[in-house]
Protein backbone atom coordinates (compact mmCIF):
# COMPACT_ATOMS: atom_id res chain seq x y z
CA UNK A 1 0.00 0.00 0.00
CA UNK A 2 2.87 2.03 0.80
CA UNK A 3 3.91 1.61 -2.64
CA UNK A 4 0.85 2.76 -4.35
CA UNK A 5 1.13 5.94 -2.24
CA UNK A 6 4.12 6.72 -3.38
CA UNK A 7 3.52 6.33 -7.07
CA UNK A 8 0.03 7.96 -6.56
CA UNK A 9 2.31 10.70 -4.70
CA UNK A 10 4.57 11.04 -7.75
CA UNK A 11 1.76 10.95 -10.66
CA UNK A 12 0.30 13.84 -8.39
CA UNK A 13 2.93 15.46 -8.47
CA UNK A 14 3.50 15.30 -12.54
CA UNK A 15 0.00 15.90 -12.84
CA UNK A 16 0.92 19.37 -10.54
CA UNK A 17 3.68 19.95 -12.95
CA UNK A 18 1.78 19.50 -15.95
CA UNK A 19 -0.76 22.26 -14.68
CA UNK A 20 1.75 24.40 -13.85
CA UNK A 21 3.13 24.41 -17.20
CA UNK A 22 0.14 23.49 -19.69
CA UNK A 23 1.88 24.73 -22.53
CA UNK A 24 4.15 21.01 -22.39
CA UNK A 25 1.55 18.78 -21.12
CA UNK A 26 -0.10 17.79 -24.21
CA UNK A 27 -2.03 14.88 -22.52
CA UNK A 28 -2.76 13.15 -19.48
CA UNK A 29 -4.21 9.57 -19.28
CA UNK A 30 -4.65 6.27 -17.52
CA UNK A 31 -3.52 2.39 -19.08
CA UNK A 32 -7.05 0.19 -17.89
CA UNK A 33 -5.88 -2.57 -20.12
CA UNK A 34 -3.33 -4.51 -18.47
CA UNK A 35 -6.09 -5.66 -16.13
CA UNK A 36 -8.28 -7.50 -18.71
CA UNK A 37 -6.07 -10.36 -20.13
CA UNK A 38 -4.97 -11.21 -16.70
CA UNK A 39 -8.65 -11.79 -15.60
CA UNK A 40 -8.60 -14.58 -18.14
CA UNK A 41 -5.08 -16.40 -17.18
CA UNK A 42 -6.84 -18.04 -14.35
CA UNK A 43 -6.40 -21.27 -15.86
CA UNK A 44 -2.33 -20.18 -16.04
CA UNK A 45 -2.07 -19.57 -12.44
CA UNK A 46 -2.98 -16.05 -12.53
CA UNK A 47 -4.77 -14.61 -9.71
CA UNK A 48 -5.56 -11.08 -7.82
CA UNK A 49 -4.42 -9.23 -11.07
CA UNK A 50 -4.49 -5.09 -10.01
CA UNK A 51 -2.86 -2.58 -12.03
CA UNK A 52 -3.05 0.87 -11.96
CA UNK A 53 -0.98 2.68 -14.60
CA UNK A 54 -0.97 6.59 -15.23
CA UNK A 55 0.70 8.55 -18.12
CA UNK A 56 1.36 11.69 -19.48
CA UNK A 57 2.67 13.39 -22.27
CA UNK A 58 4.88 16.36 -22.75
CA UNK A 59 5.91 18.59 -25.67
CA UNK A 60 9.70 18.48 -26.72
CA UNK A 61 11.18 21.56 -28.14
CA UNK A 62 10.44 20.25 -31.76
CA UNK A 63 6.71 19.46 -33.36
CA UNK A 64 4.97 16.18 -32.88
CA UNK A 65 7.95 14.90 -30.31
CA UNK A 66 7.00 14.28 -27.17
CA UNK A 67 8.42 13.23 -23.88
CA UNK A 68 6.68 10.01 -22.42
CA UNK A 69 6.10 9.52 -18.35
CA UNK A 70 4.65 7.36 -16.78
CA UNK A 71 3.89 5.46 -13.39
CA UNK A 72 2.54 2.24 -12.12
CA UNK A 73 1.31 0.30 -9.64
CA UNK A 74 1.61 -3.85 -9.75
CA UNK A 75 0.33 -6.72 -7.17
CA UNK A 76 -0.64 -10.02 -8.97
CA UNK A 77 -0.11 -13.49 -7.97
CA UNK A 78 0.83 -16.54 -10.36
CA UNK A 79 1.31 -20.26 -9.38
CA UNK A 80 4.02 -21.46 -11.02
CA UNK A 81 6.18 -24.67 -12.12
CA UNK A 82 4.26 -26.29 -10.49
CA UNK A 83 5.69 -25.93 -7.31
CA UNK A 84 5.54 -22.04 -6.26
CA UNK A 85 3.17 -19.50 -5.15
CA UNK A 86 4.14 -15.94 -5.87
CA UNK A 87 2.61 -12.81 -4.70
CA UNK A 88 4.44 -9.80 -6.97
CA UNK A 89 3.42 -6.00 -5.73
CA UNK A 90 5.72 -3.27 -7.19
CA UNK A 91 5.97 -0.08 -9.14
CA UNK A 92 7.89 1.64 -11.68
CA UNK A 93 8.71 4.83 -13.50
CA UNK A 94 9.38 5.13 -16.76
CA UNK A 95 10.57 8.06 -18.99
CA UNK A 96 10.86 7.82 -22.79
CA UNK A 97 10.54 10.10 -26.20
CA UNK A 98 7.67 9.21 -28.09
CA UNK A 99 7.42 10.67 -32.36
CA UNK A 100 4.35 11.41 -33.65
CA UNK A 101 3.50 11.16 -37.41
CA UNK A 102 0.75 13.94 -37.07
CA UNK A 103 -1.87 15.18 -35.34
CA UNK A 104 -4.85 13.34 -37.66
CA UNK A 105 -7.77 11.53 -36.54
CA UNK A 106 -5.93 8.58 -36.43
CA UNK A 107 -2.15 9.06 -35.44
CA UNK A 108 0.91 6.49 -35.93
CA UNK A 109 3.72 6.87 -33.35
CA UNK A 110 6.94 5.38 -32.15
CA UNK A 111 9.34 5.52 -29.58
CA UNK A 112 11.30 4.51 -26.97
CA UNK A 113 11.53 4.31 -22.85
CA UNK A 114 13.82 3.20 -19.94
CA UNK A 115 11.88 1.94 -16.37
CA UNK A 116 13.16 1.41 -13.36
CA UNK A 117 11.14 -0.98 -11.28
CA UNK A 118 11.33 -1.83 -7.31
CA UNK A 119 9.17 -4.85 -6.51
CA UNK A 120 8.55 -6.94 -3.23
CA UNK A 121 7.82 -11.20 -3.44
CA UNK A 122 6.27 -13.34 -1.28
CA UNK A 123 5.92 -16.91 -2.10
CA UNK A 124 5.50 -20.39 -0.72
CA UNK A 125 6.02 -23.94 -1.63
CA UNK A 126 2.92 -25.82 -2.67
CA UNK A 127 3.48 -29.07 -4.24
CA UNK A 128 0.35 -30.36 -5.58
CA UNK A 129 -0.18 -34.57 -4.22
CA UNK A 130 -1.39 -37.07 -5.98
CA UNK A 131 -1.09 -40.45 -3.44
CA UNK A 132 -0.65 -38.03 -0.22
CA UNK A 133 -1.72 -34.50 0.90
CA UNK A 134 -0.87 -31.66 -1.05
CA UNK A 135 2.30 -29.96 0.60
CA UNK A 136 3.40 -26.57 1.56
CA UNK A 137 6.16 -24.21 3.11
CA UNK A 138 6.80 -20.75 3.58
CA UNK A 139 9.67 -19.29 1.54
CA UNK A 140 11.50 -15.91 2.44
CA UNK A 141 10.14 -12.54 1.45
CA UNK A 142 12.69 -10.43 -0.92
CA UNK A 143 12.52 -7.69 -2.80
CA UNK A 144 15.31 -5.56 -5.15
CA UNK A 145 14.97 -3.68 -8.39
CA UNK A 146 14.66 -3.95 -12.31
CA UNK A 147 15.57 -2.07 -15.00
CA UNK A 148 13.81 -2.29 -18.58
CA UNK A 149 14.26 -0.33 -21.67
CA UNK A 150 11.14 -1.01 -24.80
CA UNK A 151 10.27 0.22 -27.80
CA UNK A 152 6.83 0.72 -28.62
CA UNK A 153 4.85 2.02 -31.60
CA UNK A 154 1.18 2.62 -31.37
CA UNK A 155 -1.92 4.24 -33.46
CA UNK A 156 -4.18 6.51 -31.39
CA UNK A 157 -7.64 7.28 -32.21
CA UNK A 158 -10.08 10.01 -31.30
CA UNK A 159 -12.66 8.84 -29.25
CA UNK A 160 -14.68 12.51 -27.92
CA UNK A 161 -13.03 15.76 -28.45
CA UNK A 162 -10.21 16.15 -26.36
CA UNK A 163 -10.62 11.95 -25.57
CA UNK A 164 -8.23 9.43 -27.36
CA UNK A 165 -7.60 5.84 -26.86
CA UNK A 166 -4.28 4.63 -27.72
CA UNK A 167 -3.44 0.97 -28.89
CA UNK A 168 0.38 0.10 -28.15
CA UNK A 169 2.39 -2.45 -29.11
CA UNK A 170 5.47 -2.60 -26.89
CA UNK A 171 8.75 -5.07 -26.77
CA UNK A 172 11.22 -4.61 -23.76
CA UNK A 173 14.48 -6.37 -22.45
CA UNK A 174 15.17 -6.07 -18.95
CA UNK A 175 16.59 -7.41 -15.90
CA UNK A 176 15.41 -7.86 -12.15
CA UNK A 177 18.96 -9.49 -10.90
CA UNK A 178 18.90 -6.78 -7.71
CA UNK A 179 17.26 -8.88 -5.05
CA UNK A 180 14.43 -10.28 -6.75
CA UNK A 181 15.33 -11.99 -9.58
CA UNK A 182 13.17 -14.81 -9.30
CA UNK A 183 9.52 -13.22 -9.69
CA UNK A 184 7.62 -13.70 -12.46
CA UNK A 185 6.60 -10.19 -13.53
CA UNK A 186 8.94 -7.54 -13.37
CA UNK A 187 6.68 -3.99 -13.03
CA UNK A 188 6.72 -1.92 -15.90
CA UNK A 189 8.04 -4.29 -18.06
CA UNK A 190 6.02 -7.42 -17.99
CA UNK A 191 5.69 -11.28 -17.63
CA UNK A 192 8.94 -12.90 -17.39
CA UNK A 193 8.67 -15.46 -20.77
CA UNK A 194 11.54 -17.44 -19.38
CA UNK A 195 13.42 -17.80 -15.75
CA UNK A 196 16.71 -16.09 -16.52
CA UNK A 197 18.19 -12.83 -15.53
CA UNK A 198 17.73 -10.81 -18.63
CA UNK A 199 14.32 -11.24 -19.86
CA UNK A 200 12.24 -10.40 -22.71
CA UNK A 201 9.17 -9.47 -22.73
CA UNK A 202 6.42 -7.29 -24.41
CA UNK A 203 2.45 -6.89 -25.14
CA UNK A 204 -0.05 -4.86 -25.89
CA UNK A 205 -1.98 -2.14 -24.03
CA UNK A 206 -4.79 0.79 -24.83
CA UNK A 207 -4.16 3.85 -22.96
CA UNK A 208 -7.12 6.63 -22.31
CA UNK A 209 -5.54 9.94 -22.61
CA UNK A 210 -7.50 13.38 -22.09
CA UNK A 211 -5.65 15.47 -24.37
CA UNK A 212 -4.96 19.14 -22.77
CA UNK A 213 -3.25 21.03 -25.35
CA UNK A 214 -3.15 20.51 -29.18
CA UNK B 1 31.98 -16.77 -40.40
CA UNK B 2 33.51 -15.62 -37.39
CA UNK B 3 30.17 -13.86 -36.09
CA UNK B 4 28.18 -16.71 -37.16
CA UNK B 5 30.24 -19.06 -35.07
CA UNK B 6 30.15 -16.74 -31.89
CA UNK B 7 26.06 -16.54 -31.94
CA UNK B 8 25.81 -20.06 -32.54
CA UNK B 9 28.31 -20.52 -29.50
CA UNK B 10 26.33 -18.00 -27.69
CA UNK B 11 23.20 -19.85 -28.65
CA UNK B 12 24.90 -23.51 -27.42
CA UNK B 13 25.63 -21.91 -24.11
CA UNK B 14 22.48 -20.62 -23.42
CA UNK B 15 20.98 -23.68 -24.22
CA UNK B 16 23.36 -25.97 -22.16
CA UNK B 17 22.12 -23.26 -19.26
CA UNK B 18 18.49 -23.75 -19.56
CA UNK B 19 19.12 -27.22 -18.59
CA UNK B 20 18.29 -27.28 -14.98
CA UNK B 21 15.47 -29.52 -12.70
CA UNK B 22 14.29 -27.23 -10.28
CA UNK B 23 13.93 -30.29 -7.57
CA UNK B 24 10.84 -31.45 -6.62
CA UNK B 25 7.72 -29.78 -9.34
CA UNK B 26 5.32 -33.00 -8.43
CA UNK B 27 4.92 -35.29 -5.62
CA UNK B 28 8.22 -37.17 -5.58
CA UNK B 29 9.04 -40.92 -6.14
CA UNK B 30 11.48 -43.12 -4.81
CA UNK B 31 12.76 -46.32 -6.80
CA UNK B 32 13.21 -49.78 -5.22
CA UNK B 33 14.22 -52.14 -7.06
CA UNK B 34 16.14 -55.89 -6.91
CA UNK B 35 19.93 -56.11 -7.36
CA UNK B 36 19.69 -59.65 -9.19
CA UNK B 37 16.65 -58.42 -11.16
CA UNK B 38 14.66 -61.06 -10.05
CA UNK B 39 10.76 -59.89 -9.50
CA UNK B 40 9.36 -59.52 -6.08
CA UNK B 41 6.36 -61.04 -6.54
CA UNK B 42 4.62 -58.05 -4.96
CA UNK B 43 0.72 -58.21 -5.03
CA UNK B 44 -0.03 -55.15 -3.73
CA UNK B 45 1.71 -51.71 -2.21
CA UNK B 46 -0.04 -49.41 0.76
CA UNK B 47 2.05 -46.61 2.16
CA UNK B 48 0.60 -45.35 5.73
CA UNK B 49 -0.80 -41.85 5.53
CA UNK B 50 -2.17 -42.16 2.18
CA UNK B 51 -5.47 -40.36 0.77
CA UNK B 52 -5.75 -42.98 -2.05
CA UNK B 53 -4.61 -46.21 -3.05
CA UNK B 54 -0.96 -46.79 -4.81
CA UNK B 55 -1.70 -47.70 -8.43
CA UNK B 56 1.11 -49.65 -10.32
CA UNK B 57 1.95 -48.25 -13.81
CA UNK B 58 2.73 -51.86 -14.43
CA UNK B 59 1.80 -55.13 -12.42
CA UNK B 60 3.55 -54.75 -9.40
CA UNK B 61 3.85 -58.89 -9.31
CA UNK B 62 6.34 -58.53 -12.59
CA UNK B 63 7.73 -55.92 -11.67
CA UNK B 64 11.72 -55.54 -10.45
CA UNK B 65 11.83 -52.01 -9.96
CA UNK B 66 8.82 -49.84 -8.21
CA UNK B 67 8.20 -46.16 -8.36
CA UNK B 68 6.66 -45.47 -4.99
CA UNK B 69 5.28 -41.78 -4.07
CA UNK B 70 6.57 -40.05 -0.70
CA UNK B 71 4.83 -38.34 1.48
CA UNK B 72 6.16 -34.46 1.92
CA UNK B 73 4.31 -33.85 4.96
CA UNK B 74 6.26 -36.63 7.40
CA UNK B 75 10.41 -37.20 7.32
CA UNK B 76 9.43 -41.11 6.50
CA UNK B 77 7.48 -42.80 4.66
CA UNK B 78 6.24 -46.55 5.66
CA UNK B 79 5.50 -49.28 2.44
CA UNK B 80 3.84 -52.17 2.96
CA UNK B 81 4.40 -54.80 0.23
CA UNK B 82 2.64 -57.65 -0.18
CA UNK B 83 3.28 -60.66 -1.66
CA UNK B 84 1.58 -63.95 -2.18
CA UNK B 85 2.79 -65.86 0.80
CA UNK B 86 4.71 -62.79 3.13
CA UNK B 87 4.30 -59.11 3.81
CA UNK B 88 7.28 -57.17 4.29
CA UNK B 89 7.91 -53.60 5.23
CA UNK B 90 9.72 -50.44 4.25
CA UNK B 91 10.48 -47.26 5.64
CA UNK B 92 12.75 -44.59 4.43
CA UNK B 93 13.84 -41.69 6.51
CA UNK B 94 15.18 -37.92 4.58
CA UNK B 95 15.27 -34.91 5.21
CA UNK B 96 13.26 -31.98 3.47
CA UNK B 97 16.02 -29.28 2.24
CA UNK B 98 14.96 -25.67 1.06
CA UNK B 99 17.24 -23.28 -0.55
CA UNK B 100 18.03 -20.93 -3.17
CA UNK B 101 20.03 -23.26 -5.92
CA UNK B 102 20.35 -20.71 -8.35
CA UNK B 103 19.03 -17.41 -9.92
CA UNK B 104 16.64 -20.00 -12.88
CA UNK B 105 15.32 -21.66 -10.30
CA UNK B 106 14.68 -20.04 -6.97
CA UNK B 107 14.09 -21.63 -3.87
CA UNK B 108 13.94 -25.24 -4.24
CA UNK B 109 12.95 -28.25 -2.28
CA UNK B 110 15.20 -31.34 -2.16
CA UNK B 111 15.33 -34.52 -0.07
CA UNK B 112 18.48 -35.40 1.17
CA UNK B 113 19.45 -38.14 3.71
CA UNK B 114 18.69 -37.50 7.73
CA UNK B 115 21.25 -35.88 9.84
CA UNK B 116 20.71 -38.32 12.17
CA UNK B 117 19.39 -41.55 13.12
CA UNK B 118 18.78 -44.43 10.71
CA UNK B 119 17.99 -44.20 7.08
CA UNK B 120 16.06 -47.16 6.29
CA UNK B 121 13.99 -49.50 8.29
CA UNK B 122 12.63 -53.18 6.69
CA UNK B 123 11.75 -56.27 7.10
CA UNK B 124 13.57 -57.65 3.93
CA UNK B 125 16.92 -59.42 4.90
CA UNK B 126 19.70 -56.77 3.02
CA UNK B 127 18.82 -53.19 1.24
CA UNK B 128 20.65 -50.34 0.67
CA UNK B 129 19.67 -46.76 0.12
CA UNK B 130 21.07 -44.33 -1.85
CA UNK B 131 20.37 -40.22 -1.95
CA UNK B 132 20.41 -38.71 -4.72
CA UNK B 133 19.66 -35.34 -5.57
CA UNK B 134 16.09 -34.37 -7.20
CA UNK B 135 17.33 -31.28 -8.67
CA UNK B 136 19.66 -32.25 -11.56
CA UNK B 137 21.52 -29.37 -13.50
CA UNK B 138 23.62 -30.29 -16.55
CA UNK B 139 27.27 -29.24 -16.47
CA UNK B 140 28.11 -29.31 -20.30
CA UNK B 141 28.28 -31.93 -22.54
CA UNK B 142 29.34 -34.12 -20.48
CA UNK B 143 26.33 -34.47 -18.57
CA UNK B 144 25.30 -33.52 -14.76
CA UNK B 145 24.84 -34.42 -11.14
CA UNK B 146 21.19 -35.63 -9.80
CA UNK B 147 18.06 -36.18 -10.87
CA UNK B 148 17.35 -39.63 -9.57
CA UNK B 149 15.79 -38.98 -6.42
CA UNK B 150 16.02 -42.18 -3.53
CA UNK B 151 16.61 -45.09 -4.79
CA UNK B 152 16.46 -47.94 -2.54
CA UNK B 153 18.19 -51.64 -3.75
CA UNK B 154 16.97 -54.59 -2.29
CA UNK B 155 20.27 -57.25 -2.41
CA UNK B 156 18.13 -59.95 0.08
CA UNK B 157 14.33 -60.55 -0.42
Amino acid sequence: MKKLLCVLFIASTVASYGQSDSSRVKAIGIDFFKNIPFLFLRSEGYRRPLFLDGVVLLRAQRPFRYYHLSAGYADVSNYREQRIWQNVQGGYLKFGKEFNKSLSLTNFFWGYAGAISWLQVQSKLAIKGNIFEDYTAPLPDYSGMGISAELFLGADFRVAKRLRARLLWRSAAGTSNVGAPNAFYLPGAGIRIWNEPFILTGGITLQCVYVLAK
Amino acid sequence: MKRFYLVFMLWGSMSLYGCETCGVTSEPTLTVATTNGTPMNTTKVRAIGTTKEIVAQTAFSASTVLTLPINLNANSTTYILEQPTRQDTLTVFYKKRIYNVSTKCGYILDLIEPDSGPQIKSTFKAVDIRYDRYYNKVTGLSGGLGGEGIIILIKDL
